[in-house]
């Protein structure tokens, strides 16, 4: 099973890569849970690629489905389970651009390598450029690392964060049940967490 | 965006950033539960390798002449009556000659409204509503009769037609 590196250089996230490895390590056993662990973990990243690169919506799911086929199939070939991810990535990217090339009436290479080679003698690629899918990882990482956080700080970055408008101090303070003066440095608590989790250690 | 302008601008300033330009959306349902249901067939193929195996155990053989329990002498001068026990089943196995080749017939006893696939002489059947199964034109050997449930398999070996 050979990939393209195309991680993030930002995140290292050692502890996520040890729990996708421990993922695929229960796959093998036949453990269904860590399966259907495996497609909600990485659902949006790899649906997220093909929407990047323009498919519809309809595409975009028919890709997704066939990156969850290609590694149900190959689940016990995967040398480096902590790349799990690297993997996914790539298989989108590849997938992705046969398709882009299909509707366009272009020959489809039948080779990872020569679809590489292929991608990168095309002069505009920027929708599926490495550095589009770094961002995509890199956001990918983040959910994942805040869905292991403690409530508390999930609400507290969600609702500053994520939101759209954002809530203020009072808002989030009046959710968890605090002073408006503990949320700034919560947050502070919370970042830095979430900043561990997505590091090397 | 209030007070969160001036965050951005702190030590997680990039963090930030990817969090609050993250617009990816969760896949179809229909294509997330399709890929989920892809593992589905890996435990369909595991199964057998989990579920529990009983070895029937011969508990009486009467040959061709002897006539079994309740049975008309004419067809016990051709038919060889086996019964096996395997837990809390047993099965009831009857072979006669016809024209050099063998047909078998079998009962289960004891596992009602039990549906199961029997196996047999590289032929497959399934049990009828009375637990009964046949099998035609077998020819002469040794064989092994697998009966598969959900949850388990009986298997009668040495199974000799002769």
């Amino acid at each position: 099973m050979e990939s393209q590196e195309t991680t993030s250089e930002n995140f290292k996230a050692a502890k996520l890569a040890k729990d996708d490895a421990a993922l695929i390590k229960r796959c093998r056993k036949g453990d269904e849970t860590a399966w259907n662990d495996l497609v909600d973990r990485y659902q949006r990243l790899v649906f997220a690629i093909p929407r990047r690169a323009g498919l519809s919506e309809s595409q975009a799911a028919d890709i997704l489905q066939e990156v969850f086929l290609t590694l149900f199939e190959k689940l016990d070939e995967i040398e480096n389970p902590e790349r799990v991810r690297s993997w996914l990535v790539t298989t989108a990217k590849f997938k992705t651009w046969g398709s882009v090339r299909k509707d366009k009436g272009f020959y489809s290479p039948e080779t990872e390598e020569e679809m590489e080679y292929e991608m990168a003698s095309v002069a505009d690629a920027a929708p599926l450029a490495d550095e589009s899918l770094v961002v995509l990882e890199q956001q990918h990482l983040i959910r994942t690392a805040l869905s292991r956080m403690e409530e508390r700080c999930q609400t507290i970055l969600s609702m500053i964060y994520l939101t759209e408008p954002s809530r203020s101090y009072a808002e989030v303070a009046e959710a968890i049940g605090v002073g408006a003066t503990s949320i700034s440095p919560l947050r502070t608590r919370c970042l830095k967490k979430l900043e561990k989790i997505l590091g090397g250690e | 965006m209030n007070n969160i302008s001036t965050m951005n601008n702190d030590k997680f300033s990039n963090l930030i950033h990817l969090m609050q330009t993250d617009d990816s959306v969760d896949a179809p349902t229909d294509a997330i539960k399709w890929s989920k249901n892809l593992f589905k067939t890996r435990a369909v193929e595991a199964k057998p390798g989990i579920i529990e195996t009983l070895i029937g155990v011969l508990q009486s053989s009467l040959n061709p002449g002897q006539a079994a329990v309740g049975e008309r002498s004419a067809t016990a001068e051709q038919a060889r009556q086996m019964l096996f026990e395997a837990g809390d089943s047993s099965i009831d196995l009857r072979i006669s000659e016809i024209g050099g080749m063998f047909k078998v017939e079998g009962q289960l006893f004891g596992s009602e409204s039990e549906n199961a696939e029997v196996f047999f002489a590289g032929q497959q059947t399934e049990l009828d509503e009375f637990g009964s199964f046949a099998f035609d034109s077998v020819a002469e050997g040794t064989y092994e009769i697998k009966l598969r449930f959900e949850d388990r398999e009986i298997v009668l070996k040495g199974i000799v037609l002769e």
